[in-house]
């Protein structure tokens, strides 16, 4: 962790100076997670291949107001979810869920549920579960969908994402907190678990 | 618990950030309410699945892809952000146009300046002058200049407001471009500047004192004031005092502290010996960078510390607890506050040079020349009488100035010469009566 930070610091100490070589290298490292974030952030592979682009020209273009002394990946991942976000307010088709429309159902939906441990089905439902839970996360508002996208996604902590999103700890927290609600709460509700669970059965 | 806080434990919990009691408390919920517990069922099935996602591979040729929009941002500056800057650059092509041009003007003035200041340091004041009358004559040219293109490239109806404040906007855009411009440069002879960097980086305190004898003290001065000013930096600190020789010659000599950007330290230390005879002239500079990153590293952790105590802080129970972590805290705080101006503090005397310059003025030559005998006993002789009369004539004013006070003393004296002396006579008439019974 320690000596990527350090292979960066140098690398962007020269990408300040302009050389290209450098800022290569800092997209070379950072490329897939960027583009990751976006997708999952988009959900589509050609508007995250874009909002790669664009992050990394803004980089590019901004490189000299980076302050040296905080994290060059987070300094990115920033620009990263702010580039998907503008997109996202763009492309005014996608579709957000009323969460007081889901809570009302949640529950009985949820009985139906089937239990993905040990059987063979279990293998299936995972495979499936993963498309469930990516397209329930583009249902989530933006905040919810940063926060989880950040966490549980990228794996990054708390204060990592404070940093990202400008907020505060308590934010990011209950923002993780009430994200992850939801997501169950369209899970659940929206019967997306439990009519694959059925054909399963 | 409420099954409310319940979510926010169980979201903590599957980060690792819930501690015990909070886990104890969690799990005793789950014992209680089926609900949740499924939730908490839920979740982990959630965190397998987030887990089992893996990040994509970039697509084919992406990185190209980006390098090649990075490349081309590169070279085209502003040409790649977007439709709105393209429409708004094209609509008004010209002001930018124009702008530019001032701007470059307004540098070939400031570059003329420099070069005056520079070469001819003697006549900083005359340069001063020069360089600020190029800058008007540009600014007044280039007033009527712009408000033509307005009129001429955007015929539709702005008020005044507008107007000026995307001649702004562009003024901006125009020295963005000719920055990234100069970036473009910059980075071809990267190589050679990447060698100096190490050079470049470190932090170092410049500071000069130097103590010169000139011929006019005041003109000296304001010749100082109007360098400092030039070169965007100020007067932090100015002294005089007079000597007077013989009663006759005074000079002034003091003592002024400049502040000068670093860029300058080298121009202003000649313009400064070139003002007079330079008598002495030391230079300090002293190297903080290991002291900075020392602080700065120390500062980091400290930063560290206080975003944990914050998340400690949210998990107290007790009140204990609480003020136990609330003091730390607040110590911790302290702490970097006071690390920090050191940093602000080094920031600013790296940024700005210090210069002390001492100034005495030129003793006229004839004091300086041995008198002969009868010359000093003359001289001595007026300058006693001179004194006495001065000395008379000096109490005579003060008696003037404070003779309201005099009076009101001398009647206080009188009459408490007249209540003594009452006294006494009472006392004697007391004794006289007692004798004559």
């Amino acid at each position: 962790m320690n000596n990527v930070e350090n292979g960066h610091e140098l690398l962007v100490k020269l990408a300040k100076k302009g050389k290209m070589e450098a800022f290569e290298s800092l997209v070379r490292l950072n490329e897939t997670k960027i583009y990751n974030i976006c997708l999952r952030m988009l959900g589509n592979k050609d508007d995250a291949l874009d909002a790669s682009q664009d992050t990394f020209i803004k980089a590019y273009k901004n490189i000299s107001k980076f302050d040296e002394r905080s994290k060059f990946s987070t300094w990115l991942y920033r620009i990263a979810v702010n580039t998907s976000l503008d997109m996202l307010r763009k492309n005014k088709s996608i579709n957000t869920v009323s969460m007081d429309d889901v809570k009302e159902n949640s529950l009985g939906a949820y009985e139906k549920m089937p239990s993905p441990e040990g059987n063979p089905e279990s293998i299936t439902l995972e495979n499936e579960g993963k498309a469930e839970v990516l397209s329930a996360m583009e249902k989530l508002s933006e905040e919810y969908k940063t926060a989880l996208v950040l966490r549980d996604l990228q794996g990054l902590s708390y204060i990592e994402i404070s940093r990202i999103t400008d907020t505060s700890l308590g934010t990011v927290k209950s923002r993780i907190a009430r994200g992850r609600r939801n997501l169950r709460e369209i899970l659940t509700g929206g019967n997306v678990m439990s009519l694959k669970g059925g054909d399963l059965n | 618990m409420r099954c409310n806080e319940f979510y926010d434990a169980l979201s903590l919990y599957f980060d690792g950030e819930l501690d015990e009691a909070g886990i104890n408390e969690m799990l005793d919920h789950i014992r209680e309410c089926d609900e949740c517990r499924k939730a908490y069922e839920d979740y982990e099935k959630l965190k397998t699945i987030f887990e089992s996602i893996d990040d994509e591979p970039l697509p084919e040729n992406g990185h190209e892809k980006i390098m090649s929009a990075v490349r081309n941002a590169g070279k085209q500056p502003k040409s790649k952000l977007g439709k709105t800057a393209f429409k708004f650059n094209k609509k008004f092509a010209g002001i930018a146009a124009v702008v530019v041009v001032v701007i470059l003007v307004g540098f070939a003035a400031a570059n003329g300046f420099f070069r005056a200041g520079s070469s001819a340091p003697k006549s900083a004041d005359y340069a001063v002058a020069e360089g600020a009358y190029d800058y008007k004559s540009a600014a007044a040219y280039d007033e009527p200049m712009e408000s033509n293109a307005m009129t001429q490239e955007a015929p539709m109806a702005m008020e005044d407001a507008i107007e000026t404040e995307e001649a702004v906007a562009f003024d901006e855009e125009a020295r963005e471009s000719v920055s990234s411009l100069n970036e473009n440069t910059a980075a071809d002879t990267a190589v050679e500047e990447s060698a100096k960097e190490s050079s470049s980086d470190r932090l170092i305190i410049r500071d000069l004192y130097a103590r010169i004898e000139v011929e006019n003290y005041d003109e000296t001065v304001s010749k100082l004031e109007n360098i400092a000013k030039a070169y965007g930096g100020y007067v932090q600190d100015s002294s005089v005092w007079e000597d007077t020789y013989y009663n006759e010659y005074s000079v002034k000599n003091g003592e002024i502290v400049l502040r000068i950007p670093k860029e300058h330290y080298e121009t202003v230390k000649n313009g400064i010996s070139a003002l007079g005879k330079v008598y002495e002239e030391n230079e300090s500079s002293t190297d903080v960078t290991a002291q900075y990153v020392d602080t700065e590293g120390r500062l980091k952790a400290l930063r560290t510390e206080q975003d944990r105590l914050m998340e400690i802080l949210e998990k107290c129970e007790t009140v204990e607890d609480l003020i136990t972590v609330e003091e730390r805290l607040s110590q911790v705080r302290a702490d970097i506050e006071v690390y920090q101006n050191m940093l602000n503090n080094w920031d600013r005397l790296v940024q700005l040079s210090t210069f002390r310059i001492s100034i005495s003025e030129k003793v006229p030559a004839k004091v300086h020349t041995k008198l002969g005998f009868s010359d000093r006993m003359s001289d001595e002789f007026v300058y006693g009488l001179n004194n006495f009369i001065e000395g008379w004539q000096n109490f005579a004013v003060w008696l003037a100035g404070s003779f309201l006070a005099i009076i009101v003393i001398i009647v206080i004296i009188i009459i408490i010469i007249k209540i003594i002396k009452w006294h006494l006579r009472k006392r004697k008439e007391k004794m006289e009566n007692m004798y004559k019974e």
